[in-house]
């Protein structure tokens, strides 16, 4: 990649460089530091920038005394299973969509896009009223099919666009050599789209993993409640401190962040594509 | 075909996790799947059991596990009952117990507040348990706790699991210090001549109260009690025009300047850490507080000399201070099966006995106070560490208990209680939006309250009728 | 994606080979339409119905009003406020992610030592759920304890507030911690944009002797048009349907009182007033508001091609 014209000198561009930095990364270093001080410093102004003393009472708290491993793996089954769904669907739609004419063909994938912008504020009433006469309050099913359908419009949108650019000579030759249909897609097509099936499920994960406003209407159950919600109760019990808080914040990061590192090739392909919903 | 494979192996590990989902998958059906896995795991002779839900407001670790600690036991003594706890954060509980209503999954039995009781009282929701009383002992129990419980028709609706007086905490160190003597305060205008000498922002500010609605709300009826009125009238229609309501917004303004300058975001949890760490010369508090001090108060300071109990203040049209009862009851849902309210009633005999409910009081010492009489004058009960430690908070809400002004959220006149609506009107953020639009935008107060009002009588009374 | 996708058809068309092929690409989207029918399409026609109801959100109760919701809404002051809270935090929010994103992207577009490192920290915050951006925030802006009110008190700037999660300053904490949160996804999509621009367009511009900001304003914003504005639209739609984020910063009450956002006052009106169908006629206003929105869009700023933008 040929780089346009040197537009700054050294020194001006690593200062914006270190402010970028400095804005994206602060917060999260002092919600480490901030779940690491103990009581009396965390609570202590000034502020220490790096902690005089650290333990992990917060984390200890936080284990032994919330339900937070609860709430991680509901959050974790909801995610997964929507994940899956969103995924399957997805790619068996987009399929059709890319590989079979049909009357409203141009229509459907319209209508995705439009699905994708589409906020989730709008169907908090109507989903609760049928969710309730469905019986998938307090389900985490119930959850998981919310979620499946504000993910699987923009999983068409994405996987078509990555099915699209996939040779449909591929296919042909396939189909010359005698292979049928499900053979050219499980061995010539599912391949090649590999790096956008891998980007939705991202995608589709993290609207699940981050969901606040259907959980907090959909379940009222404890042993049922997502990190969202879950943490959200921490800062209003009686028992709890903003250390607690702070360490249940880098629970849910650390495994967002190593996630995250492992996939980055493939969420910034995926993102040319379109864009993860939020 | 390396990526093919790869494929195959995510997927199948999607199919194992969509196994271990099975298991949760929630609602109804969770209760089926858990019962089953549960049931599978026990050893052979478990056969039906009697399942008791039981829904309380103290989702505290060390009152769950004492929780848990009586429920084993009990559980020793009836094999065909299996008694579910849940503890439940007390914000949104009202709504949760409506959705579960709604759901027709309701509880065996849960906590709720009075105005709640009152609410699903007149629904029928609910029925009464005067057995369950009586079987307690009725003659046992403080009468300021069994005055809200008990209604014109003579029966009891619910039974206090245990309860606790709102008080002013007051920094003894601080005070000594500014040579004030806060036992001398009778009236607002006391209080309110001594404030700017508790005040040091911004090292310490004199008064830390919260701006979250359900606490605005607390200290709404608080203030107005406390200036000799009611935010309702006879009939339940707001009263916010009255001079009573009128005085405590203007009295509010005057409190603003001595309070933290974010107050208006301040949680609970805010207001309590931040006299405990020595931000805030007073707040108004809970026993509970005790182990935020522990958490936060240097050691020397962790005491009953530095961290006080101080007298409540009354306005001009006020004759006694009022706080709130913290006295959250049992009930008992009317769409339950019987078989499971007679095991959830004999579950509450046991975990009212003596040994099993001192080891409740004792979770959290100086906040679960005994709803017995008797307890008062026992050794053993007042002879705990927290409690000696803490002596002069127990004999400060015991105040309250016998001079009869502790009332139940949002209750300023007793009669108040009977007010269908005064949970939706908990609920609803229209109080906390009068009191931020006064103090915070500047508003004038009739207007403010004219504004409440009117949405009091459209969006609540209006739907109720 | 200069590949067109067509169908596999390899003998030439026959009717009854349409059809099949038609029948199975239909069959195909079937489970994708079943699940977003039954969760999307006919939930919004039950909300359009609804909003015709005064419905109580947990009990059975619920009488017809016609419009009556939404007379009730065109008088009331506080759904107005809510319109223009969220039309302020929505114009501002979405304004400053463009700022930024496009900042950041060509901060991040040439390499240098550490540049993958950097892409992955600024990407970061999009990554973190809501509710942990949203607290550690209240936290860094507590008016007691928060490093920022501390580090800008030490600036010792006259007119700076002391505390900012209070009426007359949470809606900018709001809006800077929203950018914070979404401003990578305006940076991804810049950055994917500014790696296609071919270079030759530098050139010329370079041999022309244009400054570095007339190659910006001349050369890269032309290039970046297209995907700005659908970025432009799709945040400026979900910023102004925001919930989570001005709910769980103000919790709908208390100085959280000034940061009552529409989608706000429309969770308050279900869920805490439990009047279902004024939230249903509040999506309703939403969705009408949305859709005029995206017409506008298409109609004045429909870019040449619609997809290969984004």
């Amino acid at each position: 990649m040929t780089a346009p014209r040197r537009v700054l000198s050294g020194g001006a561009a690593w200062g914006l460089r270190l402010g970028l930095f400095v804005f994206c990364a602060f917060p999260l270093y002092w919600m480490l530091v901030s779940s690491l001080k103990v009581s009396h410093e965390l609570l202590a102004s000034p502020p220490t920038f790096v902690p005089h003393e650290w333990e992990l009472r917060a984390y200890r708290r936080l284990f032994y005394e919330t339900n937070f491993w609860t709430y991680f793996q509901n959050t974790v089954l909801v995610a997964a299973l929507t994940t899956v769904i969103v995924v399957v669907a997805g790619v068996v739609g987009a399929y059709g969509l890319t590989r079979y004419a049909f009357p409203g063909r141009g229509l459907v994938a319209r209508l995705t896009l439009l699905a994708y912008m589409f906020p989730p504020i709008i169907m908090l009433v109507p989903l609760f009223l049928l969710a309730r006469e469905l019986g998938l309050t307090n389900s985490l099913l119930g959850l998981a099919l919310t979620y499946i359908s504000f993910s699987l419009p923009y999983a068409l949108w994405i996987l078509r666009a990555f099915f699209q650019a996939i040779p449909i000579e591929l296919e042909h030759a396939a189909l010359i050599d005698g292979a049928n249909r499900a053979q050219a897609l499980a061995y010539i097509v599912m391949p090649l789209a590999l790096p956008g099936i891998i980007a939705t499920s991202i995608f589709t994960f993290i609207v699940a993993w981050n969901d606040f406003l259907f959980a907090l209407v959909l379940i009222g159950k404890d042993d049922l409640k997502t990190l969202a919600i879950g943490i959200n109760e921490f800062f209003h019990m009686a028992v709890v401190d903003w250390g607690l808080i702070m360490a249940a914040g880098v629970m849910v990061t650390i495994p967002a962040l190593l996630f995250f590192v492992a996939v980055q090739r493939y969420l910034i392909a995926g993102w040319g594509a379109g864009g993860v919903k939020g | 075909m390396n990526d093919l494979k790869r494929l195959v192996t995510e997927r199948r590990e999607g199919s194992v996790s969509r196994r271990a989902f099975l298991a949760r998958l929630g609602g109804t059906a969770a209760g089926a799947a858990a019962a089953t896995l549960a049931g599978s795991a026990r050893p052979a002779g478990a056969q039906k059991k009697v399942v008791v839900t039981m829904w309380d407001t103290e989702p505290n670790p060390a009152t769950r596990a004492a929780v848990k600690a009586i429920v084993e036991d009990f559980q020793k003594l009836h094999k065909d009952i299996d008694i579910r706890a849940e503890g439940m954060g007390w914000g949104d509980m009202d709504r949760k117990l409506q959705a579960a209503m709604a759901a027709k999954s309701p509880p065996t039995a849960s906590h709720t507040q009075t105005y709640v009781v009152t609410s699903f009282r007149a629904k029928g929701l609910i029925e009464p348990i005067d057995d369950l009383v009586k079987a307690i002992g009725e003659d046992r129990i403080f009468p300021s706790v069994l005055r809200w419980l008990k209604y014109p028709d003579g029966k009891y609706w619910g039974l206090t699991h245990a309860w606790g007086a709102d008080n002013l905490g007051g920094r003894g160190d601080l005070a000594q210090a500014a040579g004030v003597n806060p036992q001398s305060w009778k009236t607002w205008d006391d209080w309110l001549r001594d404030l700017p000498k508790l005040h040091k922002a911004p090292q310490y500010y004199a008064l830390s109260m919260a701006g979250i609605p359900f606490f605005v709300n607390e200290d709404v009826y608080m203030f107005t009690g406390s200036n000799g009125g009611s935010i309702f009238d006879d009939k339940g229609n707001p009263a916010l025009d009255s001079p009573a309501v009128q005085g405590m917004l203007e009295f509010w303004k005057k409190l603003k300047p001595f309070m933290p300058p974010g107050w208006a975001s301040h949680d609970y949890l805010e207001t309590l850490s931040a006299w405990a760490n020595g931000k805030a010369t007073q707040t108004y508090m809970w026993g509970r507080t005790a182990g935020y001090i522990d958490q936060y108060a240097p050691p020397d300071k962790r005491n009953a000399d530095i961290f006080q109990m101080w007298p409540k203040t009354i306005g001009p049209q006020g004759k006694q201070p009022l706080t709130q009862f913290d006295n959250e009851p049992w009930v008992f849902y009317a769409d339950a099966p019987a078989d499971e309210k007679a095991a959830a009633k004999e579950f509450l005999k046991f975990f009212f006995k003596k040994e099993n409910y001192r080891r409740y009081c004792d979770s959290v010492p100086v906040h679960l106070l005994s709803i017995f009489k008797d307890d008062f004058k026992d050794a053993s009960y007042l002879g705990h560490p927290e409690r000696k430690r803490w002596k002069p908070w127990l004999d400060a809400q015991l105040k309250w208990v016998e001079i009869g002004r502790a009332h139940p959220l949002l209750v300023c006149n007793a009669q108040d209680m009977l007010i269908p609506w005064i949970g939706d009107v908990a609920a609803a953020p229209i109080l906390a939006d009068m009191v931020m639009a006064v103090v915070e935008r500047g508003k004038d107060p009739k207007a403010a309250a004219k504004e409440a009002s009117d949405k009091i009588s459209r969006d609540i009374i209006g739907k109720a009728k | 994606m200069s590949v067109r996708a067509d169908t596999l058809s390899l003998a030439p068309a026959r009717v009854s080979r349409r059809r099949r092929e038609a029948l199975i690409g239909l069959g195909l989207l079937l489970p994708s339409a079943v699940l977003v029918f039954a969760f999307t399409l006919f939930p919004l026609g039950y909300n359009v119905w609804l909003g015709f109801f005064a419905k109580h959100s947990l009990r059975a109760t619920s009488a017809w009003v016609g419009l009556g919701n939404y007379t009730q809404l065109l008088g009331d002051p506080d759904f107005w406020r809510s319109v223009w809270l969220a039309t302020v935090y929505a114009v501002a929010s979405t304004g400053l992610q463009i700022v930024t994103g496009v900042a950041g992207g060509l901060i991040l577009h040439r390499r240098f030592p550490g540049c993958d490192f950097l892409r992955g920290v600024a990407l970061f915050p999009y990554m973190i759920p809501t509710v942990i951006a949203v607290f550690v925030w209240r936290w860094l802006m507590n008016d007691l304890y928060g490093v920022i009110p501390y580090m800008l008190g030490a600036l010792h700037i006259p007119g700076m507030p002391e505390a900012w999660l209070t009426h007359g300053t949470i809606m900018w904490v709001l809006i800077v911690l929203s950018v914070w949160t979404f401003f990578p996804f305006v940076l991804v999509n810049v950055l994917a944009r500014l790696q296609t621009i071919p270079p030759e367009l530098y050139d010329a511009a370079r041999v022309d002797g244009a400054s570095a900001v007339r190659q910006f304003v001349h050369v890269t914003l032309p290039q970046l048009r297209n995907v700005l504005l659908i970025v432009l639209l799709l945040r400026g739609i979900w910023m102004f349907t925001k919930f989570d984020v001005p709910w769980l910063l103000g919790f709908g009450g208390g100085a959280g009182e000034a940061i009552r956002t529409l989608p706000v006052f429309t969770y308050q009106r279900s869920f805490t007033y439990y009047q279902a169908g004024m939230g249903a006629a509040l999506s309703n206003v939403m969705l009408a508001m949305l859709l005029m929105a995206v017409t506008i869009y298409f109609i004045a700023l429909l870019p040449e091609s619609d997809n290969d933008s984004a």
